[in-house]
């Protein structure tokens, strides 16, 4: 390493020439911006030797994002992955692994199978569980009943749920844990879906006892919350959190790009949405049933049309 | 120096920490046999380091050297996992050859590295931009913040990858 590589420049350099780049690329990018960045480069060696590791650094991202072969999927993988990891931090910091009792392989290991439960894109399932708990799994979901007994114990791995123990014995104790805290809960109904970053929690019938970050929350019918890494927080709507279990999605106001998303989930393959139009509003209550049948009818409803790659490969852009 | 900080060879560390080490990792990893493997790589690491072993806590940087290690492990599970759930929908005519799934899968681990730590908002704006073809007005109306967020979030994302590259500003 030469002694220029390992020089350390201030902190607000490498963030002036940061700035300069990103004006650069920038549309509006105001008067004689290339001879002002050449003075900034000329005014100090420290200023130069930031622009050109800049550069190089940039370089380097680009030639190793360019080898991705789909960039969209690209994206999708990396944030999927982050979620794990970081749910598995979570976990350990919980000590969730070693607290169940189990051996410690336990958990990686049943993480290696399949979830107890699961369910295909656009697939539903239906089980009742001992205690008379019913579960309902949504499209693309796993669940595991890791304890028999008293607290039943569940562990959503992925995608959405439905538990219903409302015709359980008053005394009859239930735990499901989530990617990002956990819900006890006696005698209620309520439904729980894994976001990037989040677990969403709605309350349809009496109060569950939440938990997250060290946080606890007594929630009561009607609310719909949010546990991450930073806590319990109120969830703001515009897609009706419990319609699904009734093969339905209900939109208030919802944008475009959001509804693909939502759709996305019961179909197999890549549904994607053009950012141009991601922000068009609709409202209304659609059938999950046949997702295909609702893309093909978004033209008649919004200026957009459908563009399709390749059998799986589908993307709604302006008409 | 004070005189209670003893040198450790990697000798000495590996008979009297390598069985406390591969039960650490195993209680985090569940598989003795990737536990045995991460601890060897741990020793391997400490070999490796120009700096001699001292102080009186020595575990201490086992564990620190082992929690990386165990991270990387993870994220590369983590990555493989998410790759073959997509991969399983891609119906086998479009599916790409095993050394280019290869490559893919390292690429995506040398990305997520670099862009380890960022929030998940700052990342995706950042890859967006560093994918191209978007203005910072698209990626704004795409991620629901305003293009000015979005510049901010760059530029975060960059002084971070900065700092990775070039030590600590």
């Amino acid at each position: 390493m030469s002694r220029a590589e390992a020089r350390h420049l201030p902190e607000a350099t490498v963030r002036s020439a940061i700035a300069w780049q990103l004006q650069l690329a920038s549309p509006d990018q105001g008067p004689h911006l290339q001879a002002r960045i050449d003075h900034w480069r000329a005014k100090h060696p420290d200023h130069e030797l930031a622009w050109q590791r800049l550069c190089h650094l940039r370089q380097e991202l680009g030639d190793m994002t360019s080898r991705l072969p789909d960039r969209e999927l690209g994206l999708q993988l990396l944030e999927r992955a982050d979620t794990d990891l970081q749910r598995r931090r979570a976990l350990k910091l919980l000590g969730l692994v070693l607290a169940v009792g189990a051996p410690a392989g336990w958990l990686t290991q049943r993480q290696v199978n399949g979830p107890d439960l699961h369910t295909a894109a656009g697939e539903q399932q239906q089980q009742t569980l001992p205690g008379d708990v019913q579960v309902q799994l949504n499209t693309r979901s796993g669940l595991d009943i890791t304890r028999v007994g008293q607290p039943l114990q569940l562990n959503l791995r992925e995608g959405e749920v439905m538990i219903d123990s409302l015709g359980s014995a008053p005394s009859f104790q239930l735990q499901l844990r989530c990617a990002w805290g956990r819900c006890d809960a006696a005698q209620a109904r309520f439904s729980v879906r894994e976001h990037e970053g989040y677990s969403q929690v709605s309350v349809a019938q009496g109060a569950l006892l939440l938990h997250a970050a060290g946080q606890g929350y007594q929630a009561r019918a009607g609310e719909t919350l949010r546990l991450s890494q930073s806590g319990i927080a109120a969830a703001s709507l515009a897609l009706d959190p419990l319609a699904w279990s009734q093969g339905m999605l209900v939109a208030d106001n919802l944008s475009l790009g959001r509804f693909i998303a939502e759709l996305g989930r019961y179909r197999s393959g890549v549904l994607g949405c053009d950012p141009s139009i991601a922000n068009l509003r609709l409202s209304g209550v659609f059938q999950l049933a046949e997702p295909d049948t609702l893309l093909a009818d978004l033209p008649r409803i919004l200026p957009v049309r459908l563009v399709s790659r390749t059998r799986w490969w589908l993307r709604v852009v302006p008409a | 120096m004070p005189e209670t900080s003893p040198t450790h060879s990697v000798e000495s560390l590996y008979n009297h920490h390598h069985g406390w080490l591969h039960n650490w990792l195993r209680q985090r990893l569940g598989c003795p046999q990737q536990a045995a493997d991460l601890a060897q790589d741990t020793f391997v690491r400490v070999l490796m380091r120009r700096e001699p072993v001292t102080g009186t806590a020595p575990r201490s940087l086992l564990s620190t050297i082992a929690r990386g290690l165990l991270v990387d492990h993870w994220r590369r599970s983590a990555l493989e996992r998410a790759w073959l759930e997509a991969m399983a929908q891609l119906p086998e005519a479009y599916a790409p050859s095993p050394q280019e799934q290869q490559e893919t899968l390292q690429t995506l681990e040398q990305i997520a590295r670099m862009l380890e730590g960022l929030r998940s908002p700052v990342r995706q704006a950042f890859m967006l931009h560093q994918l191209g073809g978007l203005t910072h007005a698209q990626i704004a109306e795409r991620l629901g913040v305003s293009s000015r967020t979005v510049e901010r979030h760059v530029a975060t994302a960059l002084l971070h990858c900065y700092q990775l590259r070039y030590g600590a500003v």
